[in-house]
Order: C-alpha cells, then structure tokens, then sequence
C-alpha cells in the first residue's frame, strides 16, 4: 500500500490537481442526472480509483508491466470531469465564474512551458544545431560503409535521431543510472564520463572498437596531447571539437 | 516540396476524410458530421496500418519498402471504397428524398449559419479557445522538449525510413540485434517512418515538428466532441470548457508522469498518443453509445471502439490492455446500471483485437 501511495504522490508532483478532480468527481456524483455520465465519466472513475488503491490489482500489474503501474492514473479522465464539473459549478456567471475558475487551475497547477526541458528549437529537427553540424562534418560518402564516433554525454541522444550513418559504440543505455544492467559496462564510456579524460587511455579503446571520429566539449579537460596520441583535429563547432582517429580506416562498401 | 504537399495531403487529408465516409455508413443519417468522419477516418488510417505492419515486420527484417507500398494500397483502395460508399449513399437519399448526408457547401453553410446564431459571449469565449489551442500548436513547433525515450523511438523511425530495416538495428549504437517484439508490436515508429517517406521529411522532423500540428488539434477536436455531449454544441459553456481544458493541459506538468506532460512535451511519442488521443475516444464513443437521446444506430460506435482498440495496441505495449480496461470497467458498470447483458457481449466483442494482441505478447514476447 506503501507503494502505492508513493506512485500516487509521485504522479501529482507538485500539483493539486488530482485533489481537484476527486472533489471535482464528489461534487459531480452528488449532482449530476444524465445517466451516461454518471456510467463513463463518475462511476467507470470511482471503480478505477478504488482498482489503483488495491494492493492485489497492484501485484497483478507488476507481472504484466513492472514500473507503470502509474500509467492506470491515465485511465481517470481527470480534464475532462474537473473542466465539466467547473462549468456546471459556475453557473450563470459565466465570466467572473470562467476567471476564477482559471485562476485556480493556474495557481494549483504548473506550466509545462517553465519545464526545463523545453527550450526555443534551434531548428525543426528540434536537435542541437551542434550536433547536426558535426554529423554532416563525419557523414560517410555514398561508397563509404557508416562510421562509427563517440559523443560526449550531453549529445548522445541526438546523434543517430538525425542520421543513421553515424554509429556509436555505447549511447543512452550508460547514461541511465536506473538500468543497471547497462549502465557504467562500456570501457570507453569509463573514460569519458571522468575529467579530465585520460587521452592515454582513451585512444588505443578507439582503435580497439573500431572508431573513426571523437567529438570533445572544451569545456572539458583532457589529461595528455591530443596530437601526440595521434588524433587530428578536424573542426570546432559551437563549444564542442571533433577529431579523426586515423588509425582506423574508413571502410569502402562492398559493390553488390 | 511537391512529395511534402502531397504526402501531406494523402495522408492527413485524404486518407481520414474517405476511409472516415466509408465508416459513416453504420451511422445514422443525422449524425454525420466531418469532425466524426474525420477522427474516425485517422483512426482507421492508424488501425490498418498497424494490421500491416505487424505481419510485415515480423516476416521481414528489410520490409519497410513492402510496408510503403502494401500501406498506400490499402488505404487507397479503402479511400476509394470510402468515396463509392459515400457516393451510392447520396444517390440513394436524393431518390429517397432525405438529405442528411455531408458536402463540402453544406458543411460550410452549417459552420456559418452556427457561427451567426452564436451570441457575442460565446464567440469571444470560443476566441479564447482557439487562441488557447493555437499557442499550444506554436509552442510545439517552435520550441524543443528533451525526452531520453526519443534516442529509442525516434530512431527507430530514423531507421526504418534510412535504412528499410524494420526494428532490427539497436536505436543506441547502429549494430544489429534480434526483433524485440515487445516493443516493437507497438508500430507507431514505423508510422512515423512510414510517413517521412510518403512526405519525403526526415522522421525526426515528422515526430518533433509535424506530428504535433496533426495531434493537438486532433486530440482537441476530441475534447470538442466530448464536450459537446456533455454540454450540447449551441452552450456558451462549451467554449469555456474548452479553455478550461487547454489551462488543465498548459499547467498539468505537475510531474513527469501526467496526460497533460505527455500531450504536451512527447506529442509524437506512443505513450502520449495512448493516454490523450487514444482515451478520449473512448470516453466520446462510450458518451455517444449509451446516450438514450442518440439518433441512429450504435452500431457505427461499436466498430469504431473497435478500431481505437486495434490503433491503441500501435501506441504502447501496455496500450491494449489499458484501452480493454477501460472499456472492460465501464461496459461492466453499463450493464449493471442499465441491467442489460448484451452490453457485456459487445464490450468483450470489442476486447477481442486487444485479448488477440495481449497473447501475441505474451508467446511472442
């Protein structure tokens, strides 16, 4: 039950609205005649709530889909009874009655474009424009097979959404501290995620799997000369640089 | 740009509106409206292209030139289907002397003699409306949100359209791997891919920029139809409620588990299509089946739970089973209330493509 309560308080963060809709559903049970929705909007709700608090539906769950068992919370059309139980709630006073009905909805809740997630696109990819500049600078000719290159973390998920063609060792399975069953297993990974990066250490991995290019963020620091290890500097673009390993070849495609 | 235009064209214009006339034939007469045929014909669209991808995919690894070609057959010989059908139906009105059927001028003269009857209240609340769902739409085309999930689903549109290779190369790394049919029995990337290619945009930009001008509008249109149940189409609460909705949306990122995060910063994503699109729905097909005051037959709603079903296995792995929940609790709670069993039989009737997908899952799995 312990669980639950937790999967609960974690899906309404730092919001009220799962309050507002179980007064929302209180107000409409009491109130509302029109059978069908009492059938799909109230009654089909309260028997899902009540499901959602059930330890055994829980554990039944569990068997079928470990970890979202938040997702029967989706089930309860909460926009849909809080905006109708509003409407029937203000009556005729439908302006002063629209207003403060908004204000509520503003203060209680938390807009999704404050999230720090969101940011004004750079292009219609919605990709860093780092990252495509980068892929056009490594993307293979047509006769050449798909190369393979290594990001620093913060570009590892946009780099094979623009492009197929560019290949990479480990990607977002090391970043993600709850899969434990990838995260931290790449030997080149180990090396990247410490600063500085060891470039000693670094270098000979590139070559053992097979890697063409690396992309460094300046910002960084790297331990070692990054010509001395053999790597040739190719560009810089925004913050970020990207170099050659030459000792692997970029291989030419087999004729059909 | 003219592959974009028509692409487009196809696929968001022609494809809903004609397979969406060929359902409206189960329906009564006075209950055709385009916004009906249109959600109904995007869901067919996303129903019969899951039907195809699945076979296809699982039988073969480079399918995703057979999966364009046998896609654009189907959905163009269900179009033609959709026109023929709407077409005998006319005719055999006009013999009949009724005419409650659907034309273009007829659709317009409806929207201008509703706009006129409307009193200045309402029009300046449905103002607002618009203005409302029309920031949203801006918002997803200007501005980008971070999902990890994109470096897994993304790229396997990616994929499918640069490659061919349906669900068989790692999304993270680019080597090859075995078909992972749990998630890959959910199509929706191969949709996507699949519409990157008959437009000739790149996936990503198809999931992260014209997906969301499709979906949003989309998912309130289902707003409007399940308003418009609850509040009648002529109410000045109907506008309201209709903002209401859209500030729930706007200012429901109380956590990064709820509809409203999902609707609005992984539009394009299955998880958000099945908890936003997908279930709102089913609550208007549940309000338009059990309304005693419905003119015509069911029978049109009936088959369309029965598509949404099919299109809600496309979204997300669990997305069969949550759909037949739903539809499972409330046809349960219909029959008791309306002490009738034949409700009982044509939920389970229903529930059969998501039991069939569910065991597919589970030995496939």
């Amino acid at each position: 039950m312990l669980d639950i309560l937790t999967i609960f308080k974690q899906y309404c963060g730092s919001g009220f609205y799962p309050f507002l809709f179980l007064a929302a559903l209180i107000y409409l049970l009491a109130t509302e005649k029109d059978r069908k929705i009492r059938i799909v909007l109230l009654d089909t709700s309260l028997v899902i709530a009540v499901l959602f608090f059930f330890p055994l539906f829980k554990k039944v769950m569990d068997i079928l889909d470990e970890g979202t068992y938040y997702r029967i919370l989706w089930l309860l059309p909460m926009t849909v009874v809080i905006a109708y139980a509003g409407v029937k709630l203000i009556g005729r006073h439908n302006r002063i009655g629209f207003a403060a009905l908004a204000l509520v909805l503003i203060l209680t809740g938390q807009c999704v474009y404050q999230n720090i997630n969101i940011s004004r696109a750079q292009n219609r990819f919605h990709i860093p424009n780092a990252v495509i500049a980068l892929c056009n600078e490594m993307m293979p000719a047509e006769d050449e097979e798909r190369v393979w290159a290594v990001f620093p973390d913060e570009l590892i998920h946009f780099v094979r959404q623009y492009s197929s063609e560019i290949q990479m060792p480990y990607g977002r399975e090391m970043l993600e501290a709850g899969w434990e069953w990838n995260w931290d297993t790449h030997p080149i990974y180990r090396v990247m995620r410490e600063a500085p990066i060891d470039l000693e250490e670094l270098v000979p991995l590139l070559t053992e799997y097979n890697v063409q290019y690396l992309v460094l963020n300046r910002s960084v620091p790297v331990e070692g000369d990054l010509q001395e290890c053999g790597l040739i500097k190719l560009t810089a673009i925004e913050g970020y640089e990207l170099y050659r390993n030459p000792a692997v070849e970029i291989f030419k495609k087999e004729p059909d | 740009m003219l592959q974009k235009a028509l692409g487009g064209l196809f696929l968001f214009g022609i494809v809903p509106v004609c397979t969406g006339l060929l359902w409206s034939g189960g329906m009564g007469v006075k209950k055709r409206s385009a916004a009906h045929i249109y959600l109904a014909g995007f869901l067919i669209q996303l129903a019969v292209f899951q039907l195809i991808a699945v076979p296809v995919m699982v039988k073969n690894a480079h399918g995703m030139e057979l999966l364009t070609e046998l896609a654009s057959a189907v959905l163009a010989a269900l179009c033609a289907a959709g026109v023929v059908c709407f077409g005998r139906k006319k005719r055999a009105e006009r013999r009949n002397g009724a005419d409650g059927g659907i034309s273009l001028t007829g659709v317009g003269r409806h929207m201008a003699e509703a706009l006129f009857a409307l009193s200045w209240e309402c029009r300046i609340f449905w103002l607002i409306a618009l203005a409302a769902i029309g920031v949203q739409m801006y918002m997803a085309f200007a501005y980008a949100s971070f999902d990890g999930d994109d470096a897994y689903y993304v790229v396997q549109s990616v994929l499918a359209d640069q490659t061919g290779v349906l669900n068989r190369i790692r999304p993270y790394t680019g080597l090859s791997t075995d078909l992972d049919i749990r998630h890959a029995l959910a199509a929706l990337p191969l949709w996507e891919a699949y519409v990157a290619r008959m437009t000739g945009i790149h996936a990503a930009i198809v999931a992260h920029t014209l997906l969301p001008l499709v979906l949003i509008p989309l998912t309130y249109l289902c707003y409007f139809e399940i308003g418009r149940k609850l509040l009648g189409a002529a109410n000045v609460k109907l506008p309201i409620f209709m903002t209401l909705v859209s500030i729930l949306q706007i200012w429901g990122n109380t956590s990064i588990y709820t509809n409203a995060t999902f609707f609005l910063m992984r539009t394009w994503q299955g998880k958000s299509i099945m908890a936003n699109l997908i279930l709102l729905v089913q609550i208007w097909l549940l309000l338009e089946v059990f309304d005693k005051k419905r003119e015509g037959s069911s029978a049109g709603y009936w088959l369309l739970l029965i598509v949404n079903n099919v299109a809600a296995a496309m979204m997300t792995s669990m997305g069969a089973f949550l759909a037949a929940m739903f539809l499972g609790i409330t046809g349960l709670v219909a029959a008791i209330r309306q002490k009738k069993l034949s409700i009982l039989f044509k939920t389970a009737a229903c529930c059969i493509p998501n039991v069939v997908y569910l065991l597919m899952l589970l030995v496939m799995g």
